[in-house]
């Protein structure tokens, strides 16, 4: 395809914004007061996940999921995990543009049908994807910036707020309970990690790749956890009830005359993530789905995989209590296989046919 | 029913078709144009001189037409009568004193001083002996005869002999070096380029004391032959940068350059986007400054704006004034110009976002007070701004266009005249009349990126018009993915920043004193990257301390 | 031949996209002028027993608002820069999109500063009407509730002072009620995490009208608490200085005049309150909780109509002993209300449930009795800092 390159640095950073940019309000809803040792129970399997992704990705330095999937398991199987593969990259990005269109319906564009708001969105997408990697890369370095800045200045404004004694007591979430709610957080934050595997192959640093990803899974997560901890220390039982608990959060900032009425920056800080989340993994669907039928060019995939995006993340969903109920006892159970069990089976079969290999050799 | 349904189909088809076919001629003809004939060209001369001199005159005559200002005087070398002379010349374009001193003086009454014969004269031997101005060449080309003679030179035939002597013998009228118009500075050099291609280079020339400075002549344009010159320092430019602006410059094929702006856009690499990749300038000392970081100046005869090429988008917010103030001021006062562009753009769309979707966004006695203003007045806030917007920028051409001593009263009354009225009248609300001027005065802080701002104003007012605040952030996210995926002849728009390199951050928005910047901005320098020597911080004399 | 059409659909398309974004129209736009900035709501009822509750929106009259131009100087009742609107209906939201049958614009709830509850809505629960105030995405939860004895409707036309409109004057006395400890400001945030949790009773200020100079102004004080249970209801008040104790408790005392009387000559001396610290430390015995509560109070000296020498050694102490006995007064009142009225204002049942789940879950169902009939062990710890501008007082003998 595009011979671009990117570089480490703008490796991680797209990291963190596929990461950070994920809206927990369902699991708050289920795990209540504990979702940062969730959060936590997530980030230590999220990086199971991510060693055995990056594992097949350092085996076959140079080489995207498909061109991988088609070496491993020949050209017939291949194909059909392959094809697999493209359907759930189809899901994943219209599980977030229903996400992000239904949170910006509900807050600000009552009135304005939820599709052209996607597809309003979509285009913009659609253009960065146009534009190549590069030119996503680059948008995330002067984004992300800013975006942390805006969420630490929060926690100054916010600390007023802040009643430790909401953390207590620990641990009151059941076992179930809490094994649904971190595989869920896995599936969400980190699982959506394997969409990077498309475009591993354009760092121009492979020694780096593994570092890169992990510190920028790490610090996205940190920044999830920091919201968090936030939620629960200021909204406390009330977050139970919230759709959209940052944003409940940032509305009661309220210091002086001069800084109230923030949840400007929550909304604006929300998009830009979401922006740079939709063109990575929109592009990785239009690549993956260029490279399984061997086309010169994705560019003319661009329109036709958004308008099906935009129609499925409308058929699937019809309101957000099937979207959050969703998330939490269908997506893990979805996504898992995807983002886990696929690359272990992978790296199982290449670990016996170098074992079987050894042994014709003795 | 048959024959109907075939009849239908027949003439759908016939319809379809025709109109595709229009559609078709139309899509032609708005990429290439009626026209399908080729530049009027430019006739080459095919002839070459020949021994006679009335010959030669009389072809000239012919080649130049008959104006008035194209001088031939023919005279007599030494005093023999034998060997005829003429210098032919373009009256306005040469310095009447140096042509009868030092050319035709000589060749009338010193000759006799050399051995010269007079009946076997060589151009040579008139050149080492005789004249003393400088010689642009000695040929028998029509073709470079007559273009040099169009540029001011004189050219000297002689009876008997097949070739002509170009002497440089230019002057002309000029203006001067004065103060520049458009980049003014409190602190710095006030002196400007003028329009005569040779003081523009003396300028510069003075500025850089360098055997490395370089000097590339293009005669661009079919009917003008207007000259280019490239000055770029070899040794800290990239060669590849010279090779391809070379071969764009050789590849411009049109009838005229008139102004350094007719290069920018035939050379540039984004010709839609509102985002200039090529700054321009009056002043030497910011073209020297530049060529001095790794890049070329592109200087045009005519005009005293000065092509550097490639450009950064820090380059927008940056004058030459913050080199010579102290690095506290400078770094504020570069914030100031970007918080400045963003005002500029963003303040009517804010408005129309918060007033007409999101307005809760607005402290309560501030709505109260939009409220009460936007009560009674008849069109929505979009139509408001909109029109004071188009109002304003009429106001502003208007001055611009008006004489000097008029135009700065008629906009300033003009503008708040007309608000003040506007907002009596009850046609817009007050409000609107105060964002506008915020606008307008936020425009001016950088003046040279008026046509960005401009553009960019009036999309955000649509998009907020249509979608409030999330419009706003679309636009905002549209301007990124376009400035990330802009390159300037092969160089990322927005280095330092994307692209990170620290080193070159330390001198985009902020400007960090001198003895901490040592390498020159990414990939400009990359050959020469250092410029400054390490711990150079000034300091107190240790041991007498 | 293909590039023609080809280039055919790419104008059609371009064409159609720019028809798609400007023909649409934007569905959300709402200009200034139609939209009703509301500052202010009551919902009452007409009895207890009653279905319809009666709302009432305070809507702002920009024009007539004295900080624009063209405005009348003096508001006088032809003029004033707000209307109210009441409606009745069978929940809030029913009653909103009626009230818009006599008037037009569209009420706007972005800018909503007090919600004043009738004392019958109050009394025969609130819960129900509480969905309105949270779902709405344009409400923000930093409005303050009060509760009224008349109806809310007089309460919202009653004469402002310096801000011109009733209830951004009543947001200013709730927040300005920190200076005297005398009423608590319950915003929807505090109000709706007290309604959600399992033992705290809700709290809300009270406001009542108060005559001055041939006008009544809203005078804000006390407390109203309400029950826990399927709907909250109103079971009780604190009066102001029951408030205040009931503060202490809390750790909201922010400023305030303690003033009690100085034996042998029984004059008064005000202490002003500077910090308030609480640690609340619970026992969990087997008979129920006992809760030990230490208070932390910081004072300066405020005034004293006390004509003798307060700077002295022994009077610094007597004058210690005597704050600490003064508080002391007002939190047991406070606490003896409380306990009178089964109603757990303090949030002691939280903190039983964060320190020991488990024990939390074996008292829970009894909870308004076992906090009825728990016991309290309060220590005070006083200081009082002498600052002012002077030293001692000028008249001493």
């Amino acid at each position: 395809m595009e011979q671009v390159k990117i570089s480490p640095f703008q490796l991680g950073l797209l990291v963190i914004s596929i990461v950070a940019g994920s809206n927990l309000a369902p699991i708050e809803v289920l795990a209540k007061r504990d979702t940062w040792i969730c959060i936590i129970m997530a980030m230590i399997l999220g990086s199971i996940f991510i060693w055995a992704q990056t594992t097949l990705a350092t085996k076959y330095t140079g080489k995207n999921l498909v061109q991988i999937n088609e070496l491993i398991y020949g050209k017939k199987i291949g194909i059909v995990i392959n094809l697999f593969y493209s359907w759930y990259f189809m899901q994943l990005i219209a599980l977030q543009i229903f996400d992000f269109s239904e949170f910006y319906k509900n807050l600000m564009l009552r009135e304005t049908p939820q599709p052209v708001i996607a597809i309003v969105f979509l285009l913009l997408c659609g253009w960065a994807v146009w534009k190549g990697m590069e030119v996503i890369a680059r948008c995330s370095e002067i984004v992300i910036p800013i975006i942390i800045l805006a969420v630490i200045g929060t926690l100054f404004l916010i600390i007023p707020n802040f009643k430790f004694t909401n953390f207590l007591p620990y641990l009151q979430i059941t076992t179930t309970d809490l094994i649904r709610s971190s595989s869920s957080l896995t599936a969400i934050l980190f699982g959506e990690i394997i969409c990077f595997l498309m475009i591993i192959p354009m760092i121009n640093n492979h020694t780096k790749l593994r570092s890169a990803i992990f510190i920028g899974m790490y610090l996205g997560g940190a920044l999830i956890l920091l919201g968090s901890v936030y939620v629960i220390a200021v909204l406390g039982n009330t977050m139970e009830i919230s759709s959209y608990p940052l944003l409940q959060l940032v509305r009661l900032i309220d210091l002086g005359e001069f800084f109230s009425r923030m949840e400007v920056l929550v909304t604006a800080s929300f998009f830009w993530i979401i922006f740079l989340k939709i063109a990575v993994i929109y592009y990785a669907m239009v690549l993956n789905t260029a490279e399984i039928f061997k086309l010169k060019n994705m560019k003319p995939l661009i329109f036709p995989l958004g308008v099906l995006g935009v129609n499925l993340a409308f058929i699937l969903f019809d309101n957000s209590g099937d979207h959050y109920s969703f998330i939490v006892n269908g997506y893990p159970q979805m996504a898992i296989p995807y983002q886990f069990v696929i690359p272990l089976i992978s790296l199982l079969v290449i670990w016996i046919r170098k074992s079987l290999a050894t042994k014709k050799e003795i | 029913m048959y024959k109907t349904q075939k009849l239908v189909q027949n003439t759908s088809i016939k319809g379809a078709s025709y109109l595709i076919n229009y559609f078709g001629r139309l899509m032609r003809f708005i990429q290439y144009g009626r026209n399908k004939q080729v530049l009027a060209k430019y006739v080459k001369i095919k002839q070459v001189l020949s021994t006679s001199l009335s010959e030669n005159l009389t072809t000239f005559r012919e080649i130049m037409g008959s104006s008035y200002d194209i001088k031939m005087r023919e005279f007599v070398i030494g005093n023999s009568e034998q060997t005829k002379g003429a210098v032919v010349y373009i009256e306005v374009l040469t310095d009447r004193e140096a042509i009868n001193q030092n050319i035709i003086k000589p060749l009338i009454y010193d000759v006799h001083l050399y051995d010269l014969q007079p009946d076997r004269i060589e151009m040579r031997q008139i050149q080492n002996m005789i004249i003393s101005e400088s010689i642009s060449g000695i040929t028998s080309d029509f073709d470079e005869l007559v273009e040099a003679c169009l540029y001011g030179n004189v050219l000297l035939l002689v009876d008997g002999c097949q070739e002509a002597m170009m002497i440089e013998a230019q002057g002309w009228e000029s203006r001067g070096i004065e103060q520049p118009e458009t980049e003014i500075v409190i602190r710095g050099p006030r002196e400007a380029f003028t329009e005569v291609l040779n003081q523009n280079i003396s300028l510069i020339r003075r500025k850089v004391n360098n055997p490395n400075l370089r000097l590339q002549i293009h005669k661009i344009g079919r009917q003008t032959k207007t000259r280019v010159c490239t000055v770029y320092i070899e040794g800290i430019v990239n060669p590849k940068l010279i090779n391809e602006v070379n071969s764009r410059l050789k590849g411009i094929d049109t009838d005229a350059i008139l102004e350094s702006g007719y290069i920018e856009q035939f050379i540039e690499d984004e010709s839609i986007s509102p985002f200039p990749t090529i700054s321009h300038s009056e002043k030497p000392d910011i073209i020297v400054a530049k060529i001095l970081e790794g890049r070329i100046a592109i200087v045009v005869d005519g005009t005293p704006f000065v092509l550097a090429l490639p450009m950064f988008f820090v380059e927008v917010f940056q004058t030459a004034e913050d080199y010579y103030i102290r690095p506290f001021y400078a770094t504020f006062l570069r914030i100031i110009r970007v918080m400045a562009f963003f005002l500029s753009t963003l303040s009517p769309a804010l408005y129309v976002a918060l007033s007409t979707y999101n307005q809760e966004l607005i402290p309560t006695s501030l709505i109260i007070t939009m409220a009460g203003a936007k009560q009674g007045t008849p069109f929505p806030a979009v139509i408001d701004v909109l029109i004071m917007v188009i109002t304003f920028e009429i106001i502003r051409e208007a001055g611009v266009r008006l004489p000097r001593a008029v135009g700065q009263a008629i906009s300033i009354v003009g503008a708040l005249v007309i608000g003040e009225e506007a907002v009596s009248a009850g046609l817009v609300g007050a409000p609107v009349v105060i964002v506008i001027a915020i606008t307008a005065i936020s425009s001016f802080v950088i003046p040279a990126q008026i046509n960005i701002i401009i553009l960019l104003r009036f999309i955000y007012i649509t998009l907020a018009g249509l979608f409030g605040f999330f419009g706003i952030m679309l636009g905002l996210v549209g301007m990124i993915i376009h400035l990330a995926g802009l390159r300037s002849f092969g160089i990322p728009y927005l280095a330092p920043f994307a692209p990170l390199e620290p080193q070159g951050l330390k001198d985009s928005i902020v400007r960090l004193p001198f003895w901490g910047i040592f390498f020159r901005p990414p990939f400009l320098g990359k050959i020469n990257r250092q410029r400054r020597a390490p711990q150079q911080k000034p300091q107190p004399d240790q041991q007498n301390n | 031949m293909v590039i023609l059409v080809v280039r055919f659909y790419q104008l059609l398309f371009i064409l159609l996209l720019l028809c798609t974004i400007c023909l649409n129209g934007c569905w959300n736009s709402k200009e200034l002028s139609d939209i009703a900035l509301v500052t202010g709501m009551g919902f009452d009822k007409e009895k207890v027993d009653s279905q319809e509750v009666i709302m009432t929106s305070q809507v702002i009259i920009p024009k007539e608002h004295p900080s624009m131009a063209g405005a009348a100087e003096s508001t006088s009742e032809e003029n004033k820069p707000y209307t109210n609107l009441t409606q009745k209906g069978v929940s809030i939201f029913d009653a909103v999109r009626k009230t818009n049958a006599f008037y037009s614009n569209k009420q706007f709830w972005g800018h909503l500063k007090t919600v004043i509850i009738g004392k019958n809505a109050a009394k025969a629960g609130i819960n129900s009407y509480m969905d309105f105030l949270i779902r709405d995405h344009e409400l923000r939860r930093q409005a303050y509730i009060l509760i009224s004895e008349k109806k809310p409707e007089t309460i919202l036309g009653l004469m402002a002072d310096m801000e011109l409109i009733p209830s951004i004057t009543m947001q200013g006395l709730v927040e300005s009620a920190r200076f005297s400890g005398f009423a608590s400001s319950v915003n929807l945030q505090n109000f709706l995490s007290r309604l959600m949790s399992e033992s705290t009773a809700p709290i809300a200020a009270l406001v009542k009208t108060k005559k001055h100079e041939a006008n009544a102004l809203p005078h804000v004080y006390g407390t109203a608490i309400f029950s826990k249970g399927k709907q909250a209801r109103l079971i009780g008040k604190l009066n102001e200085h029951e408030t205040r104790g009931f503060l202490f408790v809390i750790g909201q005392v922010k400023s305030g005049i303690v003033s009690f009387k100085y034996p042998p000559t029984e004059e008064i001396v005000s202490i002003e309150l500077l910090s308030n610290k609480v640690a609340i430390k619970p026992l969990f015995k087997k008979k129920g909780p006992v809760f030990q509560v230490t208070l932390k109070i910081i004072g300066a000296l405020g005034e004293q109509l006390y004509l003798g020498d307060l700077t002295s050694f022994q009077a610094k102490a007597k004058l210690n002993r005597l704050f600490a006995q003064e508080v002391r007064r007002e939190v047991m009142k406070s606490m003896a209300k409380a306990k009178k009225l089964k109603a757990d204002i303090y949030g002691f049942g939280e903190i039983i449930y964060q320190k020991n789940p488990h024990y939390w879950q074996k008292i829970k169902k009894n909870w308004p009795e076992i906090f009825a009939k728990s016991e309290f062990d309060l220590k005070i710890k006083t200081r009082i800092k002498y600052s002012g501008l002077i030293i001692k007082s000028p008249i001493s003998n």
